[in-house]
């Protein structure tokens, strides 16, 4: 009875370990988050205006006996003004979505990019059998680590022809790495160049 | 913890999509291989050496550099500068060294080196006999080629075919075995009558061939090792083209029984005949798919020779044609993965070899000679062997299905009629 209640007790323990765990993933508490400003400079750049402000009245005064510096003083005032109401008006979340516009299209740039260098890199290195029946395509599916290494060669669909699919096996290992990786952002290559599906198609 | 989850949900959206690229456009420069010089006695070494390029060169998918081509000649693996090999385009490098142990022991290794990879990619060690270098050579040869192409090599195979010598008018036949380079030949019948239609069993033990020694034409079988031969069927008619089961159980024949030829199939142990054909026209050629499922044959049925094929799994099934493209096709036989089959194929007076893919619907070309015939196909199933015939005399030549061409070294009078043998290893 006694380990019984250990187990209960036990288990009861690793459930609620695992229900906070997975409420924490979840965005169960994600409240709590909210109220932390996600963009610290822009903040900054509103306090240093501010603090600008403050010290200028000082000069102001003195400016003002001499009566040529008293148009200056007017538009300066005019520009801090505008400027700040900008910055009022822009919310945060539309900055972070135009954020994110421009940089999904220049990784989409990126992708493209990389992508014909890997298919023109395993072109050249691609001894296409002669003399072979017409219609075979093979699925290819290789690993590649950050350096551009090619880790691991899965043949996913074979063609059925055994000097089809060693031919494009072998393109595969005779290119054995990739040295433009180093130039793809981390995150692009996570998510589309760990692991890539080449398909040999000749016709 | 944020940024760890983020990569989290990366993760599993990288797992969901992929990214899909296609591979249209390959290159045709072969693969190029640098052999250094190999280590061990001078001659002994310069033979082995000779032979293996001469083997890589024949199949077509190689540039064999020899050491005087080379930028820098290592003699040890750390002693090698990829860099040298690279600026060269070389994709593999091969070092050997042959070491022999005493009079009647010899052995050899080598090492496989790839340039992309930077390292070594294979060590083998072969042993052999002083008096069997080519031997030797043969099965390093195949174990550089099975490394690269991913594909087993067929130096080690032999070749059977029959020669014929006219002497003072009167002619020998001889049915002889020799390496698939067409060294090493090993006389295995002589004869004053035709020697015709020489086919390999399937473990590569045993031959049957058919001999007109007693008259008539006659089936024998004879045993490669030992030299014992026997007649398959003793009786009167006339017995041709025989071709072994994938099983080695059977034997398909062409008998000429009730005066026009048909197919039979015959059992080796109880030496039972089952007719598969009956037809006016003749049937004969006959030969098996890999599976043993299928016997093709030639027929003239149609009024012009032409390929059918019967289908054995089924109970009394009629030979259906398998190659409608010009008015002859004949001496079919299977690719070795079934996927098709080669042929002699006449196209404007010329008779060529032929491939056809059952799932293309054409007729791909592979000789472009006046009188190409009896093709056999390697076990591989890469290289084709067959006669051709040059200023009246005939001679053996090949054609790799990457497209090189070689011809067999000339033999005293002329050579017919090549079977090639199935994997020895």
């Amino acid at each position: 009875m006694q380990t019984r209640s250990n187990y209960l007790i036990a288990a009861f323990v690793s459930f609620m370990i695992h229900a906070s765990i997975i409420l924490y993933l979840t965005d169960f508490f994600y409240f709590e988050k909210q109220k932390r400003p996600v963009l610290s400079k822009p903040v900054n750049v509103e306090l240093l205006f501010e603090t600008e402000i403050k010290k200028s009245p000082k000069p102001k005064f003195e400016q003002n006996i001499s009566s040529n510096t008293i148009p200056e003083n007017v538009i300066k005032e005019e520009n801090k003004i505008e400027l700040s109401s900008l910055i009022q008006d822009t919310n945060i979340l539309n900055l972070i979505q135009e954020d994110q516009a421009i940089q999904s299209q220049s990784e989409d740039t990126l992708i493209n990019e990389f992508s014909n260098l890997i298919i023109k890199s395993i072109q050249s290195a691609w001894i296409k059998p002669q003399n072979i029946q017409d219609g075979l395509i093979c699925d290819i599916r290789m690993t590649i680590n950050k350096n551009g290494r090619v880790v691991k060669i899965d043949l996913v669909k074979s063609s059925g022809n055994i000097r089809f699919d060693n031919s494009a096996l072998k393109a595969i290992s005779r290119v054995e790495t990739f040295s433009f990786f180093n130039r793809i952002p981390f995150n692009i290559y996570q998510s589309d160049f760990k692991n890539i599906l080449i398909t040999f198609n000749p016709s | 913890m944020k940024k760890q989850l983020f990569i989290l949900l990366l993760m599993m959206q990288s797992i969901s999509s992929e990214l899909m690229l296609e591979i249209t456009k390959g290159s045709d420069d072969p693969y190029s291989v640098a052999i250094l010089n190999f280590s061990g006695s001078e001659d002994v070494s310069r033979t082995i050496q000779g032979v293996i390029i001469n083997d890589l060169k024949r199949t077509g998918e190689f540039r064999v550099l020899e050491e005087n081509q080379l930028l820098s000649s290592p003699s040890a693996e750390d002693e090698i500068n990829y860099d040298d090999f690279k600026l060269l385009n070389i994709d593999y490098i091969v070092m050997a060294s042959i070491i022999e142990e005493d009079a009647n022991n010899l052995y050899a290794s080598y090492k496989i080196f790839s340039v992309k990879k930077k390292l070594q990619i294979r060590t083998s060690k072969v042993f052999g006999i002083p008096n069997k270098l080519r031997q030797l050579a043969h099965y390093m040869s195949d174990g550089i080629y099975e490394e690269i192409t991913g594909i087993k090599g067929v130096a080690s195979t032999r070749l059977l075919y029959v020669t014929e010598e006219i002497f003072n008018e009167e002619s020998s036949f001889k049915l002889i075995v020799a390496d698939a380079d067409g060294l090493n030949e090993q006389i295995l019948l002589r004869s004053t009558e035709p020697i015709i239609s020489p086919s390999w069993s399937p473990d590569s033990k045993k031959v049957a061939y058919v001999s007109f020694e007693t008259g008539v034409a006659k089936v024998f079988i004879q045993d490669i090792a030992s030299g014992e031969r026997e007649m398959v069927l003793e009786n009167n008619f006339q017995i041709s083209s025989p071709s072994w089961s994938p099983n080695g159980k059977f034997l398909s024949l062409t008998l000429y029984q009730d005066g026009n030829a048909e197919i039979y199939i015959l059992n080796l142990k109880n030496k039972n005949l089952t007719r598969l054909t009956n037809h006016y026209s003749i049937d004969t050629e006959s030969s098996w798919s890999p599976n043993g499922s299928k016997i093709m044959f030639t027929s003239g049925r149609s009024g012009s020779p032409q390929l059918y094929e019967i289908n054995l799994r089924k109970f009394n099934s009629k030979p259906t044609r398998i190659t409608f493209d010009g008015n002859y096709n004949a001496k079919g036989s299977y690719l070795p993965n079934g996927e098709g089959i080669i042929f002699v194929h006449r196209k404007d007076r010329s008779f060529q070899i032929a491939l056809k893919y059952f799932n293309e619907n054409f007729v791909r070309p592979l000789t472009n000679s006046k009188l190409d015939e009896s093709p056999s196909i390697s076990p591989n199933g890469n290289v084709i062997v067959y006669a051709i015939s040059e200023d009246g005399v005939s001679l053996l030549s090949g054609v790799t299905l990457s497209g090189a061409r070689f011809r067999l070294p000339l033999k005293n009078g002329e050579v017919r009629e090549p079977s090639w043998s199935g994997f020895l290893r």
